[in-house]
């Protein structure tokens, strides 16, 4: 059983720091949310576990093996761009005939019968160039390296990104079924957390350059509640617990409440208990600490 | 091995489309009448014109795949998972040999049809063509770092640099260049001394090259994957 961890990661671009001394462990057969607002660092995190870019300090282990510039334990990994990022440089200027060709060629488990079935589900042009793909098709791309790769730990950035609606169902199906039949282990960064909550088996959240946090994506679900009512009643209820997030109307009060293990929320008829998705965990999480509502 | 397919792949390529362009401006002087075949017949006309086509374009063609391994390649090998030992070694050996082959191939074409070449070759052209060779795909290689460490303002930045020297060298040949040049391919001159002038050609051309690929080493080492 393969861990992939890293410890003390720290990157720095020109003056600033975007990543503050992360500490991260990859289970195998887990597929985790990466979820964070945008330049928290997922990008620049997952480039660096994946050892295509250089951490400022810090260290990046598979099985206690360091990953920077070894090719045994690169083999074991994969990290599928958001190409759309690309713009008219570097990759983007070859075809997808091309680009997949060279990853056969340096992916060792590479699947060529999936990655050909997925061509023909996904409808893709190979012939074209990949700067003249649709954001979508350029999606498709990336979850073709990603799925194909067969690689023990796959990184996906952004994935959905420009998909539709269907594709996305399509992708989110090939995924679990991928990961039933591999037990692979998937990381997967997106915005759109509301479709992929079901997916996530463990979320983790960036939020400027820090693991803000790393659990079960059920077992945070089952402490989150948000408590609305009377501000008096609402401040009562929360005395003691952890708010995350508050916001004010008039006199009434909403908070978003993280209870520790072992802590539950106290019975009362004048607040509105609610429990919350993954989303609204997200903005309660990573949103502004208290917002005044209008 | 499988890595080595894409690098002899990649190679193959390169000299496969240097032998084409090298044949098509063959075609295009053949059929524009530009140049003046003599007694010779056709035949020996090409075998005596291509190798040269082969040479300059070779290197312009070499010098520009050059660049797109630095813009596309190294991103996308290392995106791939390749180690940037690899990428670099694999690109500087790849294009190594696509200029040796080409080199190579060039003088038994040359000297396939004359036989004074090898008399000749072997002290002058051989080196001389071969420092030429690397001192072009060396100032690519630069052009190449430069984008990759500095991005768009490198590239503009060894743009300039590059017309500065090309117009240094235009005025060189205009005012002596050129006559030094055919009496030193054309045979005139004590031999030691063409010889001595091919060894610094060479030399000079091997050293540019390996600069080059030092500074493109330690840059490759530290620079951002995008793609």
């Amino acid at each position: 059983m393969s861990i992939l961890s890293g410890k003390g990661i720290t990157k720095t671009y020109g003056g600033s720091e975007v990543l503050h001394a992360v500490d991260l462990e990859l289970e195998p057969n887990k597929i985790y949310g990466l979820i964070g607002r945008n330049g928290a660092g997922k990008t620049t995190l997952l480039s660096i576990l994946t050892a295509q870019n250089p951490a400022t300090a810090g260290s990046v282990t598979l099985n206690g093996e360091p990953v920077w510039e070894n090719p045994e334990a690169l083999s074991r990994l994969c990290f599928s761009r958001e190409l759309g990022l690309l713009g008219g440089s570097s990759a983007s200027a070859i075809k997808v005939k091309e680009y997949l060709q060279v990853a056969e060629t340096f992916f060792p488990h590479w699947d060529k019968e999936m990655a050909e079935h997925l061509i023909k589900l996904f409808h893709l042009d190979i012939k074209k160039r990949i700067s003249k793909l649709s954001r979508g098709m350029q999606s498709m791309v990336t979850i073709i390296v990603a799925l194909a790769s067969k690689a023990e730990f796959t990184f996906l950035d952004e994935p959905v990104a420009g998909l539709d609606v269907v594709a996305r169902e399509k992708f989110y199906r090939l995924l679990l079924a991928e990961y039933e039949e591999s037990g692979r282990t998937f990381v997967v960064s997106t915005h759109i957390i509301e479709e992929a909550a079901d997916v996530f088996e463990e979320v983790i959240l960036v939020n400027e350059g820090r693991i803000m946090l790393k659990e079960n994506t059920q077992e945070l679900l089952d402490r989150c509640y948000h408590v609305s009512g009377h501000a008096d009643a609402v401040a009562a209820v929360c005395e003691g617990l952890e708010v995350r997030h508050e916001e004010r109307l008039g006199r009434s009060r909403g908070a978003t409440v993280l209870l520790a293990p072992g802590q539950s929320l106290p019975e009362r008829a004048d607040v509105t208990v609610q429990k919350m998705s993954l989303q609204k965990v997200f903005v309660a999480l990573c949103g502004e600490e208290e917002e005044e509502s209008v | 091995m499988r890595h080595l397919k894409f690098w002899v792949r990649w190679g193959l390529q390169t000299i496969g489309i240097a032998a084409g362009a090298a044949a098509v401006y063959l075609v295009i002087n053949l059929f524009s009448g530009t140049m003046n075949r003599g007694e010779e017949t056709l035949w020996e006309w090409m075998l005596n014109w291509y190798p040269i086509y082969l040479l300059v374009c070779g290197t312009l063609v070499v010098s520009i795949i050059g660049i797109s391994f630095f813009q596309v390649y190294i991103s996308l090998l290392m995106a791939m998972n390749c180690t940037r030992r690899e990428v670099t070694l694999g690109g500087f050996v790849t294009i190594t040999a696509d200029l040796l082959v080409l080199l190579c191939g060039s003088a038994l074409l040359w000297g396939c049809y004359r036989d004074s070449f090898w008399r000749i070759g072997g002290s002058v052209i051989l080196p001389f063509a071969a420092g030429a060779m690397l001192g072009v795909t060396s100032l690519f290689v630069a052009l190449g770092v430069a984008i990759v460490r500095w991005g768009k303002i490198g590239l503009v930045l060894a743009s300039i640099g590059y017309a500065v020297i090309g117009g240094c060298l235009g005025a060189f040949f205009a005012l002596s260049g050129s006559s030094l040049l055919s009496d030193l391919l054309g045979g005139k001159g004590a031999a030691g001394s063409r010889l001595a002038v091919g060894l610094a050609v060479l030399a000079g051309g091997a050293v540019l090259y390996g600069i080059a690929w030092i500074f493109a080493f330690f840059s490759i080492r530290t620079m951002q994957v995008r793609a």
